[in-house]
């Protein structure tokens, strides 16, 4: 299937899916509502690491970076300033694109590629996490408690708790963010984008330049991520370096891309999708055990253990990730 | 580009640009640091003592970690969840058998070695045509499942063991030497002086058997041209299986090391990894005397940077060293493979 | 008048001087050859003409511009296209897209760049696959993706490596014939190749390069009667047949 064309495809799906998925409040409430809440969130991250680590080929294992600007930005402003968190939003995008565009540049620039990229953007994560974790002006260790706030609720991003209007707002930026990403892949910029990660000399030689389109993708993820930061700290009303900034996180937000299928567009989503299903499955698992799985009652870390494992049987025999996979297969067919 | 006909490049420069900046802050503020230092003396000598004994340590599990790479080219990311097995394993050995944890070595890192070996032989084996960040991703997702079981058994309680002659010294023969040391004024803990004596036997063990031995050249031949080394006879996978193990152990053995004065979780080995990764770029990938060097030197980093700069987490200078590298010098100090 | 002018360039790697002092002109329109032994730089120009590489010393002029030191993607987009002796097409993408990229750069509608691109996909008979990923093509395919790329960046100077090298000669004919039409179409073209029929029979002028200097120029007969051309020739076949 040609690639252009497949992208022209992938806004139909966008709506269709979109339609689809409003009335979901209507049928679940509750414990499950915020299930789909962070399925949807998870899909964002998710989508948005692909554009730099799929199409670009940027591979990071340092998002953490951008979800964490996003969140900070967010609980600085509503919490020092009493802003509305939108305004977080805004800024903590413009602000992770920036500091992406740093990273990136010095990383292109002094050649870092495949693994050592990798390492690289892991580090400046972790670097974030400890200069954080060390500042006054951002509560160090501590964190960020987001306020009740009064106002317009739509404006301070804050209704009741269980409200099906986080779902809705999640729901809206998780198409916001497909919706950039499917337009940047379909347009000329895209198409460059992908040429470098095939091939970046070979692309230098058609006139793309490289450093160019690899910021420019890395730009956009970082802002993407970082919308998802804000939304994470507005939803959840409490941030914390760790929570922001740690490897752990960095691996949440690529975990999607590899299950679902990396360099694709829905791939992340139907990754999140599985990952939320297996998280709930274990802890629902690890909660109440059937009897012959007794030894497993109130132990933690099943969760993680299994993806562990499914990272290491996608790596070993889906590669594709799993949405990656099936539409090899039916395209073969 | 070029200067006045000589080529120049710009990473050259910025080499020479950071060299004039710390000899422009030498100059300027020296004298007061110069002062400064008299007045820290101790401070300062308990850091670079603490970070040589602590870098013995790093050394060793870096050593088996870049002798991995070097031979078989993986960036074996599960290396710290394999130190924390090999310190849950000796945990085991002495609460509910009695050893000592200096005799676990004799049962934890054989144990690692044939786990590492296991490991490469199933599961490594057949990534190893693939790009390297699946490979990373392979031995990461590994060391999450390691990690998360030891989790699941053990829970995230911290264990510790005890260092079994810290009331009674250490008889050796005539006299017993008591702990802690003082070292040009500084304090050295004895289980961290045995864990740093015991990494430099260890790592000069590593040192016969690559350069002394049959099984070591075989070893190296593979790090240096695995086709070669296929041509005149040699089962190149085997030694593969073998160096995993070799490394694993190597790590294995830190972990037992380290066991008596740090306090276990299953998360114990991801600092060691961190650390692992910043020795091994620094040395030079697959250059283990590179990671002997680096793992002394990352040691001092880290403590010299505590204690000039106290309200930091240490592991911050560790990363800014290891930006540093990536950007100034990705080959490491002493270069690849050697 | 001339396209383009390699003026003194020297490039030396770790010690070992790949091009030494090496000139060259190419005039508007013709078709000049690069020929010399294995080894003799010849890739090594191509790279430092196209910017992947930057000269220790000497100058490149394209039509009037000093290009010397510029990044490969804007001597790309001045007009200067390459193919690669080790070709370097972009796998998981479409034969289409494959050209699409070259041609977006001078058609920055994706549609029109699209039917520009078929259109070259076409004319280098690789229609059939125009869909079908780059990564399903035989060897003979990938060289012909390479100049079908190429040739969408239209450029007015085509560097081509080794173009006709594994082809069988019925396709060999094709492509010296495809490269006489696109001659005719004002592409003046600096060709390194290894087939002296076809180096002898497209060539208005050939340069012969021999250990990183420039031993030889003229037309094709003054060339094969050139002693020293025999000598550098004769001498790799008898270093060759002596080993």
């Amino acid at each position: 299937m040609e690639v252009l064309r497949r992208f022209d495809r992938d806004l139909l799906v966008l709506a269709a899916g979109v339609l689809v998925l409003i009335p979901v409040p209507l049928f679940l409430s509750g414990f499950l509502l915020e299930v789909a809440i962070q399925t949807l969130l998870f899909g964002l991250l998710g989508v948005a690491w692909n554009l730099m680590g799929g199409f670009a080929g940027q591979f990071s294992f340092g998002h953490a970076a951008f979800f964490g600007i996003g969140a900070y930005a967010t609980a600085v402003v509503v919490t020092d300033y009493g802003l509305s968190p939108w305004i977080g939003m805004l800024l903590g995008a413009a602000l992770a694109a920036a500091f992406g565009v740093l990273v990136g540049f010095l990383s292109f620039r002094y050649g870092l590629k495949g693994v050592f990229f990798a390492l690289a953007t892991f580090a400046f994560a972790e670097m974030l996490r400890l200069i954080f974790r060390s500042l006054e002006a951002v509560n160090a260790a501590r964190g960020f408690n987001i306020p009740i706030q009064s106002g317009n609720p739509w404006l301070t991003l804050q209704f009741p708790q269980g409200s099906p209007n986080y779902y809705y707002v999640i729901l809206a930026l998780l198409a916001l963010t497909l919706l950039v990403v499917i337009l940047l892949m379909r347009s000329r910029a895209g198409t460059f984008i992908l040429s470098i990660r095939e091939n970046e000399d070979a692309a230098a030689a058609l006139g793309v330049n490289p450093m160019r389109y690899k910021l420019l993708a890395v730009a956009v993820s970082a802002a993407l991520t970082a919308i998802g930061g804000a939304f994470y700290v507005q939803y959840f009303f409490f941030i914390d370096p760790d929570l922001a900034f740690g490897a752990g996180v960095s691996i949440q937000i690529l975990l999607p891309a590899i299950v679902g299928g990396i360099g694709t567009i829905w791939g992340p989503v139907v990754g999140a999708l599985i990952i939320i299903v297996l998280g709930q499955g274990s802890t629902a698992l690890v909660r109440t055990p059937p009897p012959f799985l007794d030894v497993l009652q109130g132990v933690s870390g099943l969760d993680v253990a299994i993806y562990g494992a499914l990272i290491v049987l996608v790596v070993l025999f889906l590669p594709r990730g799993v949405f990656g996979t099936l539409r090899e297969r039916l395209r073969a067919a | 580009m070029t200067v006045k006909g000589l080529k120049v490049s710009g990473r050259s420069l910025a080499l020479l640009g950071l060299g004039i900046a710390a000899l422009a802050l030498l100059l300027v503020w020296g004298g007061e640091a110069l002062a400064w230092a008299q007045d820290n003396r101790v401070v300062l000598v308990q850091a670079v003592v603490t970070g040589l004994l602590l870098g013995g340590v790093y050394s060793l599990v870096s050593m088996g970690l870049t002798l991995i790479f070097g031979v078989l080219d993986i960036l074996n990311f599960a290396h710290g969840a394999f130190m924390a097995l090999a310190m849950y394993a000796s945990f085991v050995l002495v609460r509910n058998a009695g050893f000592g944890p200096y005799l676990s070595l004799l049962i934890s890192v054989p144990l690692l070695f044939f786990i590492g070996a296991l490991v490469q032989r199933v599961l490594l084996d057949r990534v190893m045509d693939q790009p390297h960040e699946n490979q990373l991703l392979l031995t990461f997702g590994l060391a999450l499942l390691i990690e998360n079981v030891l989790l699941m058994v053990f829970t995230a309680t911290p264990r510790t063991v005890e260092f079994p002659y810290a009331q009674t010294g250490i008889p050796l023969g005539i006299t017993t030497i008591q702990g802690p040391l003082n070292v040009f004024g500084a304090v050295a803990d004895l289980p961290r002086v045995i864990a740093f004596l015991g990494s430099l036997v260890i790592a000069g063990g590593l040192f016969y058997l690559l350069q002394r031995t049959s099984l070591g050249t075989a070893i190296r031949a593979v790090a240096e041209n695995p086709d070669g080394a296929a041509m005149v006879g040699i089962d190149v996978r085997r030694m593969h299986v073998i160096t995993f193990g070799l490394g694993t152990a190597c790590v294995a053995a830190a972990g037992t090391l380290v066991l008596p004065f740090l306090s276990l979780q299953p998360t114990t080995g991801e600092q060691f990894n961190v650390i692992a990764f910043v020795v091994v770029v620094l040395g030079g990938l697959g250059n283990v005397v590179g990671a002997l060097v680096g793992g002394i030197l990352i040691g001092l980093v880290q403590e010299l940077g505590g204690a000039f700069v106290p309200g930091v987490d240490k592991l911050f200078f560790v990363f800014v060293v290891f930006v540093l590298t990536l950007l100034l010098r990705p080959q490491g100090l002493f270069g690849r493979k050697s | 008048m001339t396209l383009l002018a390699v003026q003194n360039v020297s490039k030396s790697f770790a010690g070992l001087k790949a091009l030494q002092n090496v000139s060259l002109r190419v005039e508007r329109g013709s078709i000049v050859g690069l020929i010399g032994p294995n080894g003799a730089g010849k890739t090594t120009l191509f790279n430092v003409i196209a910017g992947v590489m930057k000269p220790d010393a000497g100058r490149v002029v394209f039509d009037g511009t000093d290009v010397t030191g510029w990044p490969a993607y804007r001597i790309a987009r001045l007009g200067i296209g390459r193919t690669f002796q080790l070709m370097k097409p972009f796998d998981s993408l479409s034969v289409l897209d494959n050209v699409t990229v070259a041609t977006l750069q001078r058609h920055r509608n994706r549609k029109e760049a699209r039917e520009v691109a078929m259109e070259v996909v076409e004319r280098l008979g690789l229609g059939q696959w125009a869909n079908k990923r780059a990564s399903v093509l035989s060897t003979a395919g990938y060289k012909r993706l390479e100049l079908a790329k190429a040739l969408g960046l239209e450029p007015s100077l085509l560097l081509l490596d080794e173009v006709l090298a594994g082809l069988v000669p019925s396709e060999r004919t094709r492509v010296v014939e495809l490269l006489r039409e696109i001659r005719g179409e004002g592409v003046t073209m600096l060709l390194v190749e290894h087939v002296m029929s076809a180096v002898m029979a497209l060539s208005d002028h050939i340069h012969v390069l021999h250990h990183g200097e420039m031993l030889a120029s003229g037309t094709p007969e003054e060339v094969t009667k050139d002693s020293r051309v025999i000598e550098a020739y004769l001498g790799e076949e008898e270093h060759h047949a002596g080993a």
